[in-house]
């Protein structure tokens, strides 16, 4: 599954491919879009993926699979590298129910560690 | 501070330079800053969050100014951690952004803050980290493929 729908609380417009989804895990490819016009200005001849990038990327991943939920905190997220534009991207996301925690990898290596809360049922 | 002043600090450009105006500044302590949401979309929390980090930045670097990355070194975020987002901010608000400064060590710099529209809180930063890197530590690919030698046909 791929989506195209950009929901509009997101702010990237990369590719998230779907490549696994059971009750415990999502699994997505992601290619950062090099047309995002926003890579002009982060930064000037040095185009370099923001880091809230990366949290975005597991956020939509999330929505993909379950749109109806509401993100209410990034609990952590924890940096490990940088990302170049050209990196293909693995998103996995473990967990169920309001909380979410994400690893995302670039060819096994994993760049960032993001853990999502979601907006309970009874919130 | 208006925006031309805060480019000279900075090294974000639009699109993603995302704060307007520094309203207070008090020297390695605290930041108030603002951005006005233009256009016709709501902003995404991820941008929210870039908009306040790029405050703090403000505040971080604003005696050790930035503006060239390919020089002046590139701004790496390390953690977040405790971010709490409250409802969208809307096309044509100004987002009001609220930064402290914890700790400063070396170039590594913890700050915590909110984000308000009028008196309603839409986001609280429990702590962030950065801190700043040489532009040649990173991209490894990009450097590796710049270096390699060319096939020849």
């Amino acid at each position: 599954m791929v989506t195209t729908v950009i929901p509009p609380e997101c702010a990237t417009t990369a590719r998230i491919e779907l490549t696994a989804a059971t009750p415990d895990e999502i699994v997505a490819r992601v290619r950062p879009d090099r047309d995002d016009p926003a890579f002009a200005g982060h930064y000037p001849g040095f185009p370099l993926l923001p880091g809230v990038y990366l949290f975005d990327y597991v956020h939509r991943t999330v929505l993909a699979a379950d749109p109806e939920l509401v993100l209410t905190e990034l609990v952590s997220c924890r940096f490990l590298r940088t990302v170049d534009l050209d990196d293909e991207l693995t998103v996995t996301v473990q967990g169920t129910g309001s909380r979410r925690s994400g690893t995302v990898t670039v060819d096994g290596v994993p760049v960032a560690e993001v853990v999502l809360h979601y907006q309970d049922g009874e919130e | 501070m208006e925006i031309d002043e805060i480019r000279r600090i900075i090294p974000h450009r639009p699109p993603l330079l995302l704060v307007d105006r520094v309203h207070e500044l008090v020297p390695r302590r605290r930041l108030v800053g603002s951005l006005t949401v233009t256009g016709d979309r709501l902003l995404p929390a991820a941008l929210l969050l870039e908009s306040w980090g790029q405050a703090a930045l403000v505040l971080i670097r604003h005696d050790r100014p930035m503006p060239d990355v390919l020089t002046d070194g590139v701004p790496v975020a390390g953690v977040f951690e405790q971010i709490r987002f409250g409802r969208p901010v809307r096309p044509g608000e100004t987002v009001e952004h609220r930064v402290e400064l914890i700790r400063l060590i070396a170039d590594t710099a913890f700050v915590r803050g909110e984000s308000v529209v009028g008196s309603e809180v839409v986001l609280r930063v429990g702590r962030l980290v950065g801190a700043m890197r040489p532009a040649t530590s990173l991209r490894p690919t990009a450097r590796v493929r710049a270096t390699e030698p060319k096939e020849s046909t």
